[in-house]
Formats: structure tokens, C-alpha cells, sequence
């Protein structure tokens, strides 16, 4: 009796910070931004910077590892498109011209946010995620995943708007399924399978 | 027995807040802040805006809609503060609201009119306890189970309605307007629609 007691108020605040947070992609975009707006001194303005992908997985250790709900996703990348007034690579070489900065990465592992840093590397093949909003959650999506058959576990999740001529303009999770060999796109909108591509 | 007992209701309530991540519309507003701060930014008219309403709907027009992801958009409507000076350029001198419109998870579309939101109070400050999915399961235990083709999130204005943060969806098969509250999930009135 007394363990039963002990234990109810426990699982209590256990199922409800993990459902809060598993969740919450648009809190979690929101918390993204404000961390990247710190880490360019403030000074962020919206016409410079675009997000343009979200990236999930288990860890930066174990990068394939297979997960099957929400709350594996422990490990999260995102991805800004410079547009402008950004500052430029350090070079070593005083004649080398120096690379401009393209891209913005940053990164939130087990709930902190992290390694902010500019890149050179462009970011192409997707259109911005700026101003989005997903309406379907990470765990109703990993449910409709399952109902079309890819139920062995995915090693990550992307959220993306994909800017290829093959691919429907969709804001879609893109989960990669090792098992099946497949990428398999679910509608950020509707939870509905958009497309499955071989790797 | 009893701690198998004890963890049912538990396990009901985990569903439950699973469920209010779902397609969850405080955060929609939020966003939808955003959206409109980035598009208004350089406007130098120091408009106030008050949230007065939201309507989601489907893609399909009349097919009736079962859960809260059928609805692929979603139009905000802002008051424009009568008090403040009258945006310039093309919203034009009278323009008393805006809207703005959330497609397929994508804003866009901002829209000034000239015509006041009359029928409604603000829900500039507002939270929302019951998930969409969570107002549908209450609308299908009030009996309304054949779906809905439009959901307005708002406070009525109106003497023959409680001033509560209500679901009104617009039930085509039963032709009625039914609204849920918003924090309790009871149904608290049904009115019937012109045909």
C-alpha cells in the first residue's frame, strides 16, 4: 500500500514533462531561436537568418541508433540559411579571400541548447521553415509511420519543406527507416504518408 | 488489485496530455505573433492589434472534417486599436482589422479590411486548456458524431451566450452551431443555423 502510494505522484510528473516536452516542436523552434538570436549578439533579424531544417536523433555517440517514440529524439540540429550581413570565416592565410558565412547551426542535446556556430556550407534542396506551424505531434506522426507498416524504429527525423521538382511542396517529417531502407515523409498537417523514397 | 486500480485514472490522464500537444493552438497564436511582427516590421503606424478570433477549416469546403488535422487552414482575425493612428499606404485610412492565414502549416497572407469585429471579445489574452482533438471527442460525446466543416475559436458578444473562450463548430448534417468551452470541454449551448 505505502509503495503504491509513493509511486502514483512520481509517474504523475514523469508522463507529463515527457509529454509536454516530446511534443512541443513549435515550442522547441520557438526556444531554437531565441538561443541563435543570443548567439548573434542579438541582433537578429528575420530578413538574415531562415530556419530551413530540424533534424532529430538518439545522440551524438550513437548518431544511428533506432528509436520509436518521441521522447527517444534526445539529440536536435537546426539549420539557418544566412542571407545577408553575415560575417565572414576566418582565414589563416592573409591572402586567401576570406569564405563567407552561409549557414548557422544550432543544436540542443537532452533539452540544453549548444554549439552554435556558422558554417560555410549552403543549405540547399529546402525551402524555409520561418514561418511554419506543426499542427500533427512528433508521437502522432511516429503512430501513422507505424500504420503504414514502417513499425522496426527510425534512426532520425527531419522537419523540412523539400525544394526538389520529384517532391510535393509539403511541410513533411522525414524519418529515415534503416530497416526498410526507406525515407518515409509524413504531413506535418494531416499525419498522412506524403511520399517513401529508397536509400 | 488496488495499485492496478489506482493507475487507471493515470493512465487516462497521460493520454490526455499527449493529446493537447496535438495540433495545439496556443502555439498557433504565438506563431502567428510572429508572422505578424515580421510582416509589419518597417511599418512605422504603431498599430495595436487584439486578437479577436480564429476559424479553421478544411481544404474540401463542405466535407465534413473528423479531427483536428483535417483542418489545413487557419485564418486569424485581428481589431486593429481605434485609438491608434490609422495604418498608412495600401491598408488604405479605414482599415479597423487584419487577418492572417496559417495554409497547410505555412503563414501567409495578411489581409487589412475596413469592417470591425463587433460580435466578439478579445482573445488577446487567452490560453486554451482543451486540445482541438480534445473539443472533438467532447462534440462526438454530445451526440454531434457525423463531423463538422468549420471550428471558430472566440468569445461571443452576445446576451443569449456565456462569455467564455469557445469552440463553436458548425455542424452540416445537424445544421447547428455547437460550442464547447475551451478550458472545461462542456458543451454549453446549441443553436440552430439558417438554412
Amino acid at each position: 500500500m505505502s509503495i503504491a502510494k509513493w509511486m502514483i505522484p512520481v509517474a504523475c510528473v514523469s508522463i507529463s514533462l515527457a509529454a509536454q516536452t516530446a511534443n512541443d516542436l513549435n515550442g522547441l523552434v520557438s526556444a531554437a531561436s531565441h538561443y541563435v538570436s543570443n548567439g548573434m549578439s542579438g541582433a537578429r533579424d528575420p530578413e538574415t537568418l531562415a530556419l530551413s531544417k530540424v533534424i532529430g536523433n538518439y545522440s551524438t555517440q550513437f548518431p544511428d541508433a533506432l528509436m520509436t517514440r518521441a521522447t527517444d529524439v534526445q539529440h536536435w540540429t537546426f539549420l539557418y540559411r544566412l542571407n545577408s550581413h553575415a560575417p565572414t570565416e576566418p582565414v589563416q592565410d592573409p591572402e586567401a579571400k576570406p569564405k563567407p558565412h552561409l549557414s548557422v547551426q544550432a543544436e540542443c542535446t537532452q533539452g540544453v541548447f549548444n554549439n552554435f556556430r556558422y558554417s560555410s556550407m549552403p543549405i540547399t534542396h529546402v525551402k524555409s521553415l520561418e514561418y511554419t506551424w506543426v499542427a500533427v505531434s512528433l508521437d502522432n506522426a511516429i503512430a501513422n509511420l507505424n500504420a503504414n507498416g514502417f513499425i522496426r524504429g527510425f534512426s532520425s527525423v527531419g522537419l523540412q519543406r523539400p525544394d526538389l521538382p520529384n517532391w510535393p511542396d509539403e511541410f513533411v517529417y522525414v524519418f529515415t527507416c534503416p530497416w526498410e531502407r526507406r525515407e518515409v515523409a509524413i504531413s506535418c498537417q494531416t499525419g498522412a504518408m506524403v511520399w517513401s523514397a529508397g536509400y | 488489485m488496488l495499485p492496478a486500480l489506482r493507475l487507471a485514472p493515470l493512465l487516462c490522464a497521460a493520454s490526455g496530455l499527449m493529446a493537447q500537444a496535438s495540433c495545439d493552438l496556443n502555439s498557433l497564436v504565438l506563431q502567428a505573433s510572429r508572422y505578424i511582427a515580421h510582416e509589419t516590421a518597417g511599418q512605422s503606424h504603431g498599430q495595436e492589434l487584439t486578437l479577436f478570433r480564429i476559424i479553421g477549416t478544411g481544404d474540401s469546403g463542405e466535407t465534413p472534417m473528423l479531427r483536428g488535422a483535417d483542418l489545413q487552414v487557419w485564418t486569424l482575425i485581428y481589431q486593429i486599436d481605434p485609438d491608434g493612428a490609422p495604418p498608412p499606404g495600401q491598408d488604405g485610412p479605414d482599415a479597423r482589422s487584419v487577418s492572417v492565414q496559417c495554409s497547410h502549416g505555412l503563414f501567409n497572407t495578411l489581409i487589412w479590411s475596413p469592417l470591425p469585429v463587433f460580435d466578439a471579445k478579445s482573445l488577446q489574452w487567452a490560453w486554451f486548456a482543451l486540445s482541438l482533438d480534445d473539443a472533438i471527442a467532447r462534440l462526438e460525446r454530445a451526440g454531434h458524431n457525423r463531423g463538422f466543416t468549420s471550428v471558430t475559436l472566440m468569445r461571443p458578444m452576445h446576451p443569449r451566450y456565456p462569455d467564455e473562450c469557445t469552440f463553436i463548430f458548425k455542424c452540416l448534417p445537424e445544421h447547428a452551431y455547437v460550442g464547447i468551452s475551451a478550458q472545461t470541454g462542456q458543451e454549453l449551448w446549441t443553436e440552430p443555423f439558417p438554412s
